[in-house]
């Protein structure tokens, strides 16, 4: 921004108006009203303060593009599989009442046993693991300390191994000694094969223990026991193979808001192309289907709605499935091109949408399990839709308008207040193939306006050359007039709506808008001012 | 600035000043035979060679200024080069005791307070619209701004000194407590505004000094200094009727204002376009706050110890004793203040029996045009005297004259 200092000479005055209203009565100051004139504000309005500089693309002759790039959705993980925490228990006891003395190192437990995790339809016959802890408690009644021993057939720790040894101290059935042993599984591969490798969500384990040999044996008898409690908690899968089974995940009602025509509060706008690519990635290692039901363009402000009308939505889109490069997914890709030509693409974008409704149903392996089990997943594999909306600026404009609500924060109060009416100026030297008209209205909370501010005269279009682009900019100017009534209504805590509505200078055909198109503006106010009234 | 009202209220009470615009008087010699006296003074006069006394009696009491009333100054100003204004007031009580050297000396010991505020100004025409009317009259021209400047000191002092009991030459050495300092000196500024208020622009080469701006009444201690003040009187021995001259100075001296005063020189010329936004559809740029007014003023002040000179006055005078009590007397006086011209002062003052005396006098220069004034002085008993003046008569006939003071005092023989 550049650096700009009000003459000292204002300083000057402004001093030696403090100096000679110093003498006052009381706590009063006299009051006089002056006229001010001075510039407030200049700047240059160009299409990329309408539009983010990320979506917009200068083509080399200039013209300019709007490339909109959004998300529809994104299911990964959490949608697709979820592997719930899972827990296990074994036990021993005395069959009959005892007592029986028993020596030491004598071998208490010893469970061969397969655990089949339950998850939801889906049978995995490998589990990779990101994230998980595997939680042994040990509840101990005999009088000894106890070894264990957790041999899980189908483990491999990263380390290598999969066998964990545990130990708990004597206790009685009155005190029992808990002992709990954690182990992170982070890394962790699990063959869910079971035994004889025919199995699915099936994890071989042998649990055994023993009196400590090291000390002198139990006297046990039915009331004491041993319980241990096996707990798989938080497992997060960096890999899961198997079959998924056929399921659908139905999204309806989902919404993507639309901030491009943000500002745009009415008017209409005729676009000349209009082009939307759906691009959607495949990373799961499944057949998708996804039914693409419903895509409505919302205008909330007016209830306008507009529902594309395609062929992609006459019909479902088959996905296939990714391929298991073994250290990661190859996705696959689908890409549909939708233009004015082959669809209402236009028009849907013609209603200044503010979002996006739609409805979508995804289904997974909708033809079974044709892959025979080798359905895949990886931490990584995603299931994603966008949506690139790209529109050359090329259009016509009738009554388009942009708003911005203002609340100035003005010297003084609404009990006392400097500024008493005044003038606006604005001053502009138009580049743009639009005229601009402005409106300023006083507002309340909820929009009503509560006083319009009269403007006179607009900010006249650039004039166009034979190829239809400005080939000289237009001075002109608008002036608006608040009255002392609508500054105190300012000064009340209401809001500045400021409204400009743009025309194109030729309403049938489109105009081209070029990057270098500016609209110089320059606002001047006139003032009438209350020295010491804001006291 | 209420302290300030009050206190020309209280110093209702003056005591004639022996130079100045005053009406000179004959001595009382009865009473200032006494062995102690005590004198409680107070003056304060305000002048203007264009500002008519209206603007400055709005400001006084708070008062709205309508446009008529700044317009009439403004018709007043027209046509002049400048326009000059300055004010004053004082209060002192000073206490003078026997003669030294158990009476034998011509001495006598003499302490005095004061409490005293000086302002002076002198701005151009165009300055007095731009400030009272706004620069939009100024729409596509320039307003001439410069030269201009303004000085206003306030301060207390505490004298101790010797009196000639019989001339009254007088020799005090005071000090100096400031209370409040403000300095603009202007060489040259001037302000285009374009048309519409498209730009303002403007050259400026100024100076600004103040005193601590935390504080400026009378009980702020922003500055300590030191002055001297003294009159020397004489009689001319050729002339046929007894005839006197004498030259004084009060206040002569400097005030070291502390480290918290702030200053600001500007030379420069600057364009103003109006505030450069990214965004003209934000129009909450378009009005800023007070800190960023003083950035964009650039008037982000310097810190710092400053010595001046306090706004002394000067004067010489010349009187003759005539028959049958009469006296003339003739006056020049300066005061240190910006564009203060000399003052003259031509006095005729007559005794009236044994206790009273009267005069009149006739001044011109200093910061208006011509005063008539009158004064006049009348003991009570032998103990009690009261005198007045007014050094302006024409100032109270309204609002629309130029000029206005007032001198009243008791002295008390003890």
């Amino acid at each position: 921004m550049r650096k700009n200092h009000l003459p000292g000479s204002l300083g000057i005055v402004l001093l030696l108006t403090l100096l000679l209203s110093g003498c006052r009565k009381d706590d009063r100051a006299s009051r006089w009203d002056v006229d001010v004139l001075a510039p407030l504000v200049t700047g240059r309005f160009t299409i990329r303060d309408l539009v983010a500089d990320s979506l917009l693309v200068v083509d080399a002759d200039g013209s300019v593009r709007l490339v909109y790039e959004s998300n529809l959705f994104d299911v990964g993980l959490d949608t697709l599989f979820a592997a719930p925490d899972t827990e296990f228990v074994y036990s021993y006891a005395l069959p009959f009442p005892g007592p029986i003395n028993f020596p030491a190192g004598l071998q208490l437990l010893d469970i061969a046993d397969n655990s089949r995790f339950d998850l939801d339809g889906v049978e995995l016959r490998r589990l990779d693991l990101r994230e998980g802890l595997l939680r042994i408690r040990t509840r101990n009644m005999v009088q000894s300390a106890l070894l264990g021993r957790f041999e899980l057939g189908g483990a491999t720790f990263p380390e290598g191994g999969n066998t964990l040894n545990t130990s708990a101290g004597p206790g009685t059935p009155q005190a029992p000694t808990v002992t709990t042993f954690t182990r992170d599984l982070s890394g962790t591969r699990l063959d869910l094969r079971g035994p004889l490798f025919n199995s699915f969500n099936t994890l071989s384990s042998l649990i055994s223990t023993q009196l400590d040999p090291a000390g002198s044996g139990a006297t046990i008898t039915d009331q004491d026991s041993i319980i241990i409690t096996v707990d798989y908690i938080g497992l997060v899968p960096q890999y899961a193979k198997g079959s998924f089974g056929r399921r659908v995940v139905e999204q309806q009602g989902q919404d993507l808001p639309l901030d491009l025509f943000r500002n745009i509060v009415d008017g209409t706008l005729d676009l000349e192309q209009v082009r939307l690519s759906l691009n959607i990635e495949n990373g799961v290692g499944m057949d998708l289907q996804l039914d693409l039901q419903r895509f409505t363009a919302v205008n909330s402000r007016s209830g306008t709605t507009v529902d594309l009308t395609h062929a992609i939505l006459d019909g479902p889109i088959n996905l296939n499935r990714a391929i298991d490069l073994g250290t990661g997914p190859q996705p696959s890709y689908y890409s549909n091109e939708l233009d004015q030509d082959d669809s209402n693409i236009d028009t849907f974008l013609e209603v200044l949408p503010d979002r996006i409704d739609y409805d979508v149903v995804l289904r997974i392996n909708p033809l079974g399990d044709i892959s025979n089990g080798n359905d895949f997943l990886y931490y990584e594999s995603r299931l994603k839709a966008d949506l690139e909306l790209e529109v050359p600026l090329r259009l016509t404009a009738n009554a388009l308008t942009l708003e911005t609500l203002v609340q100035p924060d003005l010297p003084g109060s609404a009990e006392g207040h400097a500024l008493q009416s005044g003038e606006l100026t604005v001053l502009g030297t138009n580049g743009f193939p639009f005229d601009a008209r402005l409106e300023l209205a006083l507002v309340d909370t909820t929009g009503a306006v509560l006083s319009s501010i009269p403007v006179s005269g607009s900010l006249q279009a650039g004039i166009l050359g034979p190829d239809r682009t400005v080939v000289q900019a237009r001075n002109s100017e608008a002036r608006a007039t608040v009255s002392p009534e609508q500054l105190d209504l300012l000064y009340q805590g209401r809001q500045l709506r400021l409204r400009a509505i743009f025309n194109t200078v030729d309403q049938v055909e489109h105009v081209r808008l070029l990057e270098h198109y500016a609209l110089d503006v320059r606002i001047t106010a006139r003032a009438n001012y209350l020295v010491n009234g804001d006291e | 600035m209420n302290k300030r009202c009050s206190l020309l209220l209280a110093t209702g009470l003056a005591v004639l000043c022996a130079h100045g615009q005053w009406t000179q008087l004959p001595p009382d010699a009865a009473q200032d035979s006494a062995r102690h006296m005590l004198r409680i003074e107070g003056r304060f006069l305000y002048n203007s060679n264009a500002v008519l006394n209206e603007l400055p009696a709005h400001l006084l009491r708070g008062d709205d200024l309508d446009r008529e009333l700044r317009q009439r100054s403004s018709d007043a100003l027209a046509g002049r080069a400048r326009a000059v204004f300055g004010y004053g007031y004082l209060g002192r009580v000073t206490w003078t005791g026997t003669r030294l050297q158990q009476g034998r000396s011509r001495w006598r010991p003499t302490i005095s307070l004061a409490l005293q505020e000086h302002a002076g100004a002198r701005i151009t025409p165009d300055l007095y619209d731009l400030v009272f009317f706004g620069n939009a009259r100024f729409e596509g021209r320039t307003a001439a701004l410069a030269p201009a400047a303004y000085e206003q000191v306030r301060y207390s002092t505490l004298g101790i000194g010797v009196v000639d009991h019989r001339t009254r030459s007088f020799a005090r050495l005071e000090l100096v407590q400031g209370a409040s300092l403000t300095a603009v000196d202007v060489d040259w500024a001037d302000l285009y505004t374009g048309v519409d208020g498209r730009v303002l622009r403007s050259a400026v080469l100024a100076s600004y000094l103040n005193s601590d701006t935390a504080g400026s009444d009378w009980t702020r201690n922003n500055g300590l200094g030191a002055a001297l003040s003294g009159r020397w009187e004489s009689r001319i021995r050729a002339a046929a009727r007894p005839a006197y001259f004498s030259v004084g100075v009060e206040d002569l001296g400097f005030v070291h204002w502390n480290a918290n005063s702030v200053g600001l020189e500007k030379d420069t010329v600057v364009r103003f376009d109006g505030v450069a936004v990214d965004n003209v559809l934000d129009l909450d740029a378009i009005l800023i706050g007070e800190e960023q007014l003083l950035d964009t003023l650039g008037l982000r002040y310097r810190t710092g110890a400053r010595t001046r000179i306090l706004p002394f006055r000067a004067h010489v005078s010349y009187r003759i004793d005539g028959r049958s009590g009469w006296r003339f007397g003739l006056e020049a006086q300066y005061q240190h203040l910006p564009s203060y011209l000399p003052q003259l002062t031509a006095s005729l003052a007559r005794r009236v029996g044994g206790r009273g005396a009267w005069g009149a006098s006739v001044s011109y220069g200093g910061y208006g045009g011509v005063l008539v004034g009158a004064g006049g002085r009348y003991r009570v008993g032998r103990r009690f005297t009261v005198e007045a003046s007014l050094p302006q008569l024409i100032g109270f006939a309204g609002g629309r004259t130029r000029g206005l003071g007032a001198l009243l005092a008791v002295q008390v023989a003890l």
